[in-house]
């Protein structure tokens, strides 16, 4: 037998880890304890995960110190960009619990449902702290399954089922062109962590340039996929009109930050030894996926179908700061992020609000004379839109702005003069539900939602986005902090 | 950024503006869920206690305390650095009393006056507003908070003018006066941007210190073809602001009709407040402007003009708040003239007391107009007095004060102005200005005491019908009538004898460093070397007691000699009652072309090539048939979507290579 | 020599093996190529001395998972000619791109980054080294993450896969035996005064 010395040797500084061990234990928890609820208390499991959350948060904040830590033999880096956007995703999470109290009260196995939710957020916590191929796959395999899942959790309705496996079978490929290409990089550095593939990359001779290249690529395209890049973003429309609709607020927000986290990882500990490539490369899907985005979503009639293409185009503007490749670049990506954390969930919660009889207020006509019926919400809604078209002084004003300009400084003006000409674009169909809800005669009679946690995530988001919108500085100098660790 | 001091609690001048921004939100935004009272509870509470905070610290700036600092910073980009903060010394403090007393006087006032009306807590809500945007106009410390201000009193001033908005003229007046001041705002954005191109900041006191070495450096510029001193085109630009704002000849054609709006909004907005703030700015950039002859010369010049203009104008009118809105224009032009002959604090002195005495002449005017069934002519009023005792008395002191009747305060302000007019040297310009002003008074007096005793004595012409309408006003309206006459007494005494408001012997005076003045031309200085005279020797006093008693004369009791001297000089009355015919020039000169232009505009440009060459059959047709195109490749089949990723692989990879 | 020679064996049949999971027109053939697919790759996780790796490649995929995939195929009735639908419509294009991907993964990966000279050939382990063990070794020591965090993959698989398919159908009636059990007679009887 071969020699072995038990016990190994224990993982140092576990602590670090606090914040993904609290979600681990308590989703598990919940699915225990939701077995010996009632069906009128499953409510209980959705404020407990809110709890969680909460927790999560505060132990992260406290976890965190001003450099990068790692724990797991290596395998797991802790650092302020790491927590910071872990902070982002748990605050998207809550909202989207938020989102599902009513909404998803009358389905089946609602424990399970917010457990999924915490499984997709712990994949997600981890994918932002990976420092490695491993633990990265690994975290989006975890929250790919558990979103799957979510999305198709309407058993009964025929499009969440068919978005949720539209989705699958397309992630599964992406999937695979992602290891495929992880394969490759490992092929020519021997090695899985991103510092030492970049170390690797820099070192390698001439004729690995097409296996590095091939290896890129493929990597690319499996990220690109997670944040609904052209031409990679065909799923979004389908799996977002299709999924419940917290469930769509949730994969609009979460993942998405959780992807542009690892991809901005990826680019620059990685892969810095080809950046004049990758970077010539993201400047065309960035192109591609604003113009995509913005044109495509005057087509739609459905408002969810819309704010998926709207996701597309906002994720083009994002890819932006990810192309200036420097300090503003990733803030400016970062600050981005977060002020759409608050514009989608605030759009998304009153989409959630407008649910009338089973049948939710998806269609944009439904939206016609919402000032007249409940000038509050309109007020809200119209605010949040205008924030998204991206019009001052408002928070989305500013997220275009920081990207734009660093695109600008950093030499890529063709692209900034078309993100612009294409958010203008972009302003036609935002600017349309206002029109409806301003300038239309009221067509169909609602049941709001009356619950105070729902109302209560309207004004937030709407006052966050005009407060950011009002005075910016905080949040782009949060955002600059929170780089300490990549760069 | 400049350096903070602090002898002030931050706190307390936080709360200054903030307590009417509250109020102003609170009454905007829940005002339909407020019922009347407490509406006009919490605007008017936060109002007047705005106004004990700024009376606080007046006492405490009087003592020697003063505030510079920024809170903080609101923009950043490309050094493009604006601060937001305060600068409190006793110009400031001076207005700041000024603003919040009127301004609590006027939200008292209103809710007698506005009473009942739909537009209740919306009025509210507009007036609370105005006075924050007002005093973040004196309080800034910098041209970024001034420009602030500047737009958002006008912005109100706009939304009050056009407060009924379902009255034609109302609305006409409104537009009017927004658009004759984006033509003044115009010229006051590029004085603001011009000294932030040169002095490469927006502090004030960065931008004061700045200016002799600036000077001495000789910047020039070429401005269409003219060169000029950097520092002049500056000075002229903000100026044009100022003539903007405060109603200046030749963009005053907006304050007269003003007066469609409601009345306590005459007396705040386009009286006591807003229509100073050229007034404030220029006293305020005394530092830029005492550099540049020229710019002085035109301040005294356009002050000078308009002063004597609007008041040969408000000797015909017969709408009693058109007469004072004349007035006001004549009086904003003495001001100007203080001004421009570098008594900058006698300008502010007549900008306080006018205040005073201007905004109880409006209210008592809108105490009046209210009694008789919103009837404006006053040659449908007369023998009044018996029946609105209160409103007369005070009407009566504010009439005096206007004329400059010692004790009262208009004659120790406006007295010191034309003495400083007389003194200084500026060659012609201070003559024309000195005989200006000195004509003007005659006619100050003459118009006032027309208007005062057409309404209350002369016989009586209201009609029977609404005769059994007229009553005394409501204490709501009085009382502020009360205090503010209190003012219009009393308030030129106080700053003459207590505030010793321009004595500039002692450099630590009342004004301190706030106003700065050139020794080389300082004409309060010349005047403290004169002997003091009794009010009896001083010119204007005679002048005003003449214009008076010609008043008297022609008004006191019905008489024919004011028909007959219309007829006689016919031309010279449809001249003047016809406001020296300048709106029907601008609508020949600028209304008329700008029509045209519009509708080739709209014609040509809009129709002809926008609509139908581009939107049909151009950039919108094809985002269009882009988006259903997209919208078919969405086509709902999973290897659809499989294939576009391996085909996106499968590009990338291949160009890459290909490149390679 | 020998090695060499199983390894061309092995790979070229993992390769007909995929081809034909693809081209097969009944879906059984498919599964069938895909378990010839496993086989081989087995076979050359065996000549890697990943004995332990071919185990459970045979054992879990041939054994388990691809039983499974037999079962599913044979229940569901899938029509072969509309899944072929279109077949000769997208073949000219995706067969050209399929072509250039190859050529260019074969340029690439022949470029000379992967040849015997840049890294030097591993002998085999002696029969000492275990190699149960030692994945084992480092499976509990630097990838105990991943393995964690593949636990938690595979209990939301679980908990997925029971969450879309057991719920109750709105539509039929069922037993609630423990409901039947503890009624009682007032639950059921009610007595009417005449």
């Amino acid at each position: 037998m071969a020699n072995v010395t038990f016990p190994f040797p224990y993982p140092q500084h576990l602590e670090l880890m606090l914040p993904e061990i609290i979600i681990a234990i308590m989703a598990m928890v919940l699915l225990i304890w939701d077995l010996f609820l009632g069906k009128d208390k499953k409510g209980w499991i959705a404020y407990a995960a809110i709890a969680t959350c909460v927790a999560t948060a505060f132990a992260t904040i406290q976890v965190t110190t001003g450099g990068a830590l790692t724990t797991f033999y290596g395998y797991f880096v802790l650092d302020p960009f790491a927590s910071f956007s872990k902070l982002l995703m748990l605050l998207a999470t809550v909202f989207a619990v938020i989102l599902s109290l009513d909404y998803m009260k009358d389905e089946e196995n609602v424990g399970e449902y917010y457990c999924l939710i915490l499984f997709a957020l712990l994949g997600m916590m981890l994918m932002v702290s990976a420092n490695n191929f491993v633990t990265m796959y690994l975290g989006l395999e975890l929250m790919a399954l558990s979103v799957y899942v979510l999305v198709g959790y309407q058993r009964d309705v025929l499009r969440s089922s068919e978005a949720a496996l539209k989705y699958f079978i397309l992630g599964a490929l992406s999937s695979g062109m992602l290891l495929y290409g992880i394969t490759f990089l490992y092929g020519v550095t021997a090695s899985f962590g991103f510092d030492a593939i970049g170390a690797g990359l820099v070192n390698a001779n001439n004729s690995a340039h097409g296996v590095v290249m091939l290896g890129m690529v493929f990597v690319l395209a499996g990220l690109v996929f997670k944040v609904s890049i052209a031409p990679f973003h065909m799923w979004t429309p389908d799996t977002y009109e299709g999924a419940p609709t917290p469930v769509t607020a949730f994969i609009s927000v979460a993942p998405k930050v959780a992807g542009f986290v690892v991809f901005m990882r990826v680019l620059h500990d990685a892969l810095p030894a080809v950046q004049a490539d990758y970077t010539m490369i993201l400047v065309v899907l960035a192109a591609l996926t604003i113009v995509v985005g913005n044109v495509a979503a005057i087509a739609q009639r459905n408002i969810k179908r819309m704010l998926a293409y709207s996701t597309i185009g906002h994720v083009g503007f994002v890819l932006m700061g990810l192309i200036a490749a420097n300090e503003a670049g990733y803030a400016g990506s970062l600050v981005y992020l977060t002020v759409y954390l608050f514009m989608n969930m605030g759009v998304f919660a009153i989409i959630v609000l407008m649910r009338r009889d089973g049948i939710q207020g998806e269609l944009l006509d439904d939206f016609a004379g919402l000032s007249k019926v409940r000038p509050g919400y309109a007020l809200a809604m119209g605010l949040l839109l205008f924030s998204l078209a991206g019009i001052p002084f408002l928070a989305g004003f500013w997220a275009k702005y920081v990207v734009f300009m660093a695109a600008i400084e950093t030499g890529h003006l063709y692209l900034a003069l078309l993100a612009i000409v294409f958010s203008v674009v972009g302003c036609f169909y935002y600017l349309r539900v206002i029109k409806y809800m301003y300038f239309d005669d009221v067509r169909i009679e609602f049941n709001f939602i009356e619950s105070i946690p729902m109302k209560m995530t309207v004004v937030v988001t709407a006052l966050a986005v005009t407060a950011i919108g009002l005075y910016p500085d905080p949040v782009m100098a949060i955002c600059k902090q929170a780089l300490v660790g990549l760069i | 950024m400049g350096e903070t001091i602090t002898t002030l609690n931050t706190l307390e001048l936080l709360a200054i503006p903030a307590l009417p921004l509250i109020a102003a939100l609170a009454a905007g935004l829940f005002g339909w869920a407020l019922k009347e009272t407490l509406t006009h509870w919490i605007t008017c509470l936060a109002v007047i206690a705005a106004a004990a905070l700024s009376i606080d610290i007046f006492v405490q700036v009087l003592d020697g305390a003063s505030f510079y600092g920024n809170f903080w910073t609101w923009m950043l980009s490309d050094g493009f650095i604006v601060p937001i903060g305060m600068m409190i010394d006793p110009l400031t403090a001076i207005m700041m009393i000024t603003v919040t007393i009127v301004s609590a006087c006027v939200h008292i006032y209103t809710i007698g006056y506005m009473h009942g009306d739909p537009g209740y807590s919306r009025f509210f809500s507009y007036i609370s507003a105005f006075t924050f945007s007002m005093l973040v106009l004196v309080m800034g410390n910098n041209f970024f908070t001034l420009f602030f201000g500047w737009e958002a009193v006008g912005l109100f001033s706009y939304l009050l003018i056009g407060f009924w908005f379902k009255r034609e003229p109302a609305n006409y007046a409104a537009l009017k006066a927004f658009i004759v001041n984006r033509v003044g705002d115009f010229g006051f954005l590029i004085g603001v941007l011009a000294t932030w191109y040169y002095f490469g900041t927006v502090d004030y006191h960065q931008v004061f210190a700045a200016v002799s070495s600036f000077v001495l450096e000789g910047h020039t510029l070429n401005f269409l073809g003219w060169e000029m001193d950097a520092i002049t085109f500056i000075c002229l630009a903000l100026f044009i602001g100022a003539m903007g704002k405060s109603g200046q000849v030749p963009l005053h054609v907006w304050l007269p009709d003003s007066m469609e709006g409601p009345t306590p909004i005459s007396a705040l907005i386009h009286a006591a407040t807003m229509v100073t703030a050229g007034v404030f700015m220029v006293a305020r950039l005394s530092p830029m402007f005492e550099f540049s002859e020229t710019a002085l010369a035109a301040v005294t010049l356009v002050g000078a003009l308009t002063a004597w203009m609007c008041a040969t104008i408000g000797l015909v009118q017969n709408d009693i708040k058109r007469v004072i809105a004349y007035s006001t224009c004549s009086q904003l032009g003495y001001m100007f003239v203080a001004c421009g002959v570098s008594a900058y604090s006698a300008g502010i002195f007549h900008l306080m007391t006018h205040a005073y005495f201007k905004s109880l002449l409006f209210l008592a005017a809108g105490s009046v107009i209210h009694a008789v069934l919103a009837e404006q002519d006053i040659r449908k009023m007369g023998q009044l007095r018996k029946y609105m005792p209160i409103t007369y008395v005070t009407m009566l002191i504010a009439a005096l004060a206007l004329s400059g009747i010692p004790p009262f305060a208009g004659f120790w302000s406006k007295d010191l102005i034309i003495e400083a007019a007389m003194v200084r040297d500026m060659g012609w310009v201070s003559d024309v200005a000195y005989y200006a002003l000195l004509s003007g008074v005659v006619m100050t007096a003459f118009y006032t005491f027309r208007m005062f005793f057409l309404t209350f004595h002369n016989t009586d012409r209201v009609p029977a019908e609404t005769k059994a309408h007229v009553h005394e006003s409501p204490k709501v309206i009085t009382v502020p009538l009360m205090i503010l006459a209190i003012g219009a007494f009393g308030s030129g005494m106080w700053g003459v004898y207590a505030l010793d408001i321009t004595n500039p012997e002692v450099i630590n005076g009342f004004f301190g460093n706030a106003l700065f003045v050139m020794d080389a031309h300082n004409p309060l200085m010349e005047l403290e070397h004169e002997p003091h005279h009794a009010f009896y020797l001083s010119m204007p006093f005679w002048m005003a007691i003449g214009g008076i008693g010609l008043a008297f004369v022609f008004y006191f009791k019905e008489s024919a000699m004011p028909a007959k001297l219309a007829s006689t000089f016919s031309g010279v009355h449809a001249f003047l009652l016809n406001k020296w015919y300048w709106d029907e020039l601008y609508e020949k000169i600028f209304l008329r072309p700008a029509q045209c232009l519009g509708t080739f505009f709209w014609q040509k440009a809009d129709l002809a090539i926008i609509d139908k060459g581009m939107i049909h059959g151009g950039i919108v047709d094809s985002v269009l048939a882009g988006a259903a195109k997209l919208r078919r490749m969405q086509t709902g089949m999973v290897y659809h979507y499989a294939y576009g990723m391996v085909i996106g692989v499968f590009g990338l990879l291949t160009w890459l290579m290909l490149k390679a | 020599m020998l090695e060499a020679g199983f390894f061309y064996l092995f790979a070229a049949m993992s390769v007909i093996g995929g081809m034909g999971v693809v081209l097969a027109r009944n879906t059984m053939h498919s599964v069938m190529f895909l378990i010839f697919c496993f086989f081989n790759t087995a076979g050359l996780f065996f000549l890697l001395d990943a004995e332990f790796l071919g185990i459970i490649l045979i054992l879990i995929y041939v054994g388990a998972v691809m039983v499974l995939f037999m079962f599913v195929i044979m229940m569901l009735e899938v029509n072969k000619a509309k899944l072929k639908e279109g077949f000769l419509q997208y073949l000219p294009v995706g067969g050209v791109i399929a072509l250039i991907l190859l050529i260019e993964l074969i340029a690439a990966s022949s470029s000379g980054v992967f040849n015997t000279e840049t890294i030097a050939a591993v002998g085999h382990f002696g029969k000492d080294v275990n190699n149960t063990v030692e994945i084992g070794k480092v499976l509990y020591t630097q990838y105990l993450l991943g393995f964690e965090i593949a636990a938690i993959i595979l209990l939301v698989a679980l908990v997925g896969a029971i969450v879309l398919t057991l719920r109750t159908r709105k539509d039929a009636k069922y037993q609630n035996i423990s409901k039947q059990v503890n009624v009682r007679k007032e639950d059921r009887l009610r007595k009417v005064r005449m």
